[in-house]
């Protein structure tokens, strides 16, 4: 059965978002003082001096959304490049388009946040179970420990150290990049390997951060469980041990999984920041890149793009979410 | 002339099951009831049979799905929020578990003071409160006041909260299984309260039981409910003694009787 | 008569305030996450606040030779700079604390209200309100901050402290606000509430007489997280850089660690120390957020040890 109704809603939800979305994209930068991109737009030209190429200075105009034209026109021809994937041409990496840049970047970050929820969210809810079933013994509180002690590291400053120990110091893992140089981009053998050996730290370091709130999350969940009648109930029956954990378990796990689809923004947080330490080429490194040159064409096309991606996984849990929960019912009922 | 009255008022809940499935479930099925001024009436039916249902539809925490309500034989059934405000303080309800209908961060003397405000009550409100504890038999009032509800009793606690309903001064009572949560031992108190606070201030009281033994104590006429339907009305005694519709046998046969030998 | 019931009532009313200020910190030290997390809390509200007065050396003078180990006149060593280290993390802390309480107080003012009123509105009002809360849930608050940062950099400014506390509330709110609507939608349902509907109460007196109260540990253990997403926050605009790297915190002392590669350099004493701050006080804050969720949520809370050696029976206490 396909639950045409909830994935027509979602779908209507995730279009208003995304307009949402766009629309504050364009709004941004001109609701601050003094609008950043002219300055900038003003500061190249000035640098230029009087050399400047016309065809340049207009080009600039076009990227930086400079014009006299009122405010709904513009809004109209942003909609309507949005529309030819034209978002326009990137100042730091100059001429190449930014479309280009993120076609090339986003597949990493996309990699990165799947890979890493994905983990974290199993071995987190694992462990959480773990936790919650033998509550209040020792193991219990190492776990409680390590995860809120895990989840207050500040991430980047884990990153560093990661970095410093198991790339620089010893070498074991490489300092940057997403793949080895030597070997050819493709399906094979060699590339997925390098890829994954590349990926390892940057995936590692984003689970040990991540990880905390599952497991917490988790075993918050699953001891008002373990502690229900009904499991008291199943204890009375003579099920074993191990299938009333079970069924604790998948009744705890359902909050959980709505916590998932709101955790790909904060996941995508992670990512960003890490890419950056990593010298991951995903957005993340071009996002520091563009800050540091105030590529504003850059910055808003990842803006953009990253956050269609979330919403497009969100889109793509929820309906998962859908067929696997028959007892999803109209939020808040 | 009726004081309220209900013509053929319907209520169907829509519970969803499932993602396209939905399934209509009937809790009123064109009820017809009529309340009398200092008439004090039954509603009896086993749990599920709509009775809370009802309740909460003459209150409006509901809205009736097809039917009218009357009010001194004004169709209210349309009202808004400024209107039943108004309509609210001529009736007022009694909650079921007295454990729940008593804000647990607030004193007993709070939960009296509030509607006196609200009713812009003219009088000394400090005195008031302690005629409203002493009328529901909270002696002395002074010891009530500053306790908390989990400081009470089960018994106590109801009747803090009929001292609440009564500071509204409303014309209409509706106990919704005010004594089905206490002990045995209390409930004939509070049945008694009921019935005195009929005597005294002149209320109409919907007193709603899946008890038979405890609506034949105190009510004069009783509407009997099953699957949201009025099955039987009448007469209390009558009904009891000569029931005619065979869901009121079942009820009376199942309601433990004390002289009856097994 | 009525003369003596006044004095009875003001001789009650005593204790009672004082009651009202005492009693939820007793409640916060039953709890053992919660009372380690106010010990630490407390240090450093304290070591803040002398920072501001105490430290042996001015922070922002570069008077030392740099890139000194901890010694007795610099226990935690000098910046590449020749800066004390002690200093800067003793100086800072106070300004970090604020930015985190700041974001938590207002962040949690603004999720109660939108939450709330969510959990408690119409149903149509309700589902838009939620809507807005899932944008704001979605949106991944670091490109956020990365987008306002840059933008304030192209009109040569820094964020301060006031834009930097703006920005991690417009990005940190919905956490909170998303709890309580769901909250206050099971609490709305409840027969207290509906007992005072139906005695003339208003939305408005409902919400902040009742519905507040009820839900205060929550509250609070939110306010907790909100903090904590706040001191995170402002490590993230420091390390992007786009705050302003003058101002002296745990944040700009990470940054300049980092852009100077301390972490290569081996000048470990000046990375570690804020990052160790950092982490403590965001300890006490999920310590903190924590214990109160078992307060407010007491089938969370701990079960007596003493139970059966066949582990079936366990005995509910209230710790």
């Amino acid at each position: 059965m396909i639950p045409y109704k909830y994935i027509f809603k979602k779908s209507i939800a995730f279009l208003v978002v995304l307009y949402a979305a766009i629309t504050l994209n364009f709004l941004l930068p001109r609701l601050i003082p003094g609008d950043p991109a002219e300055v900038v737009y003003l500061a190249i030209i000035k640098e230029g001096g009087g050399s400047v190429n016309p065809v340049y200075i207009h080009q600039l105009e076009a990227e930086y959304g400079i014009s006299n034209a009122p405010m709904y026109t513009q809004y109209l021809q942003y909609l309507e490049d949005l529309l030819h994937g034209n978002l326009g041409i990137s100042i730091a990496f100059f001429p190449e388009p930014v479309s280009s840049i993120l076609s090339e970047a986003l597949p990493w970050t996309l990699y990165l946040v799947i890979t890493s929820i994905v983990i974290s969210f199993f071995i987190g809810n694992r462990l959480g179970r773990y936790a919650g079933i033998n509550r209040n013994t020792f193991r219990d509180l190492l776990i409680d420990l390590f995860s809120m002690f895990m989840a207050s590291f500040p991430a980047f400053v884990l990153a560093f150290i990661m970095l410093d120990i198991f790339s620089v110091d010893s070498g074991i893992f490489p300092i940057g990049g997403a793949y080895s140089s030597s070997v050819n981009i493709g399906f094979n053998m060699p590339f997925i390997v390098s890829a994954i050996y590349h990926s390892f730290l940057p995936i590692l370091t984003i689970i040990l951060t991540s990880i905390g709130g599952w497991v917490l999350g988790m075993r918050n969940n699953i001891i008002p469980n373990v502690n229900s009648d009904f499991i008291s109930f199943s204890e009375n029956l003579g099920l074993q041990k191990e299938q009333i954990n079970r069924i604790a378990y998948r009744n705890a796990i359902l909050p959980n999984l709505t916590g998932f689809s709101m955790s790909i923004g904060l996941s995508v947080s992670g990512v960003i920041i890490e890419e950056s330490i990593f010298s991951y080429p995903g957005v993340g490194l071009y996002m520091i890149t563009a800050i540091d040159s105030l590529d504003y064409p850059l910055l808003q096309g990842i803006f953009l793009m990253v956050i269609i991606a979330v919403l497009v996984g969100n889109l793509v849990v929820d309906i998962l979410y859908g067929f696997f929960d028959p007892r999803i019912r109209q939020e808040g009922e | 002339m009726s004081l309220l009255r209900t013509e053929n008022l319907s209520k169907i809940f829509i519970s969803r099951r499932g993602l396209l499935k939905s399934e209509n479930i009937t809790a009123l099925d064109n009820v017809n009831i009529e309340l009398n001024e200092r008439e004090l009436i039954g509603i009896v039916g086993a749990s599920g049979s709509g009775k809370s249902t009802l309740a909460k539809t003459l209150v409006f925490l509901y809205r009736p799905t097809s039917g009218n309500i009357y009010f001194n034989d004004k169709n209210i059934t349309k009202y808004k929020s400024g209107k039943i405000k108004k309509y609210r303080k001529n009736i007022q309800m009694v909650f079921q578990d007295p454990y729940a209908s008593l804000d647990p961060n607030h004193t007993v003397e709070w939960h009296i003071k509030r509607p006196l405000v609200l009713i812009k009550y003219k009088g000394n409100i400090n005195e008031r409160i302690n005629e409203l504890l002493n009328m529901v038999t909270l002696n002395p009032p002074e010891y009530y006041r500053n306790k908390f509800p989990h400081q009470l009793s089960g018994g106590q606690r109801q009747r803090v909260y009929l001292a609440r309903t009564l500071a509204v001064e409303p014309k209409i009572l509706i106990a919704d299984e005010p004594v089905s949560m206490l002990d045995v031992s209390v409930r004939i108190d509070i049945l008694n309260l009921l019935k005195m606070i009929r005597d005294k201030l002149n209320l109409s009281i919907i007193y709603i039981t899946h008890d038979l033994n405890t609506v034949s104590m105190i009510t004069d006429r009783i509407y009997v409910m099953h699957d949201g339907k009025i099955v039987e009305k009448g007469n209390t005694i009558n009904i009891i003694k000569n029931p005619t519709d065979a869901y009121t046998k079942e009820l009376i046969d199942a309601a433990p009787n004390p002289y009856k030998r097994i | 008569m009525n003369h003596n019931l006044f004095k009875n009532r003001s001789i009650n009313k005593i204790p009672f305030k004082f009651n009202k200020i005492i009693k939820p910190l007793k409640i916060l030290l039953t709890n053992n996450k919660a009372k380690a997390g106010f010990i630490i809390l407390t240090g450093m509200i304290i070591f803040g606040i002398l920072g501001q007065f105490f430290t042996p050396y001015n922070p922002n003078k570069y008077e030392f030779a740099g890139s000194m180990p901890p010694s007795y006149a610099h226990i935690l060593g000098t910046t590449v700079y020749g800066q004390d280290v002690f200093s800067q993390l003793f100086y800072g802390a106070a300004p970090t604390l604020l930015v985190g309480f700041s974001v938590g107080i207002i962040g949690t003012f603004i999720s109660i209200f939108v939450g709330i009123s969510a959990g408690f509105a119409s149903e149509r009002l309700n589902s838009i309100v939620t809507g807005i809360i899932n944008i704001f849930l979605i949106i991944p608050g670091v490109l956020l901050i990365m987008l306002f940062g840059s933008y304030f950099l192209g009109i040569h400014e820094s964020l301060g402290y006031l834009p930097t506390i703006l920005i991690l509330v417009i990005t940190g709110w919905a956490f909170g606000a998303r709890t309580f609507r769901s909250i206050t939608l099971s609490i709305a349902k409840r027969d207290f509430i509906l007992s005072s509907m139906l005695i003339g109460e208003s939305r408005l007196s409902i919400m902040f007489r009742q519905i507040i109260r009820a839900i205060f540990p929550v509250i609070i253990s939110n306010f907790f997280f909100t903090a904590m997403y706040g001191t995170m926050g402002l490590t993230f605009v420091e390390y992007l850089g786009v705050g302003n790297l003058l101002q002296i915190n745990w944040g700009t002392m990470l940054y300049w660690a980092i852009n100077n590669e301390a972490y290569l350099t081996g000048l470990w004493w000046w990375i570690l120390p804020p990052s160790f701050m950092i982490s403590i006080l965001m300890f006490s804050f999920i310590l903190l957020n924590f214990g109160m969720d078992e307060i407010g949520n007491p089938s969370l809370r701990r079960f007596n040890r003493k139970k059966n050696k066949k582990g079936d029976i366990n005995e509910f206490t209230e710790n």
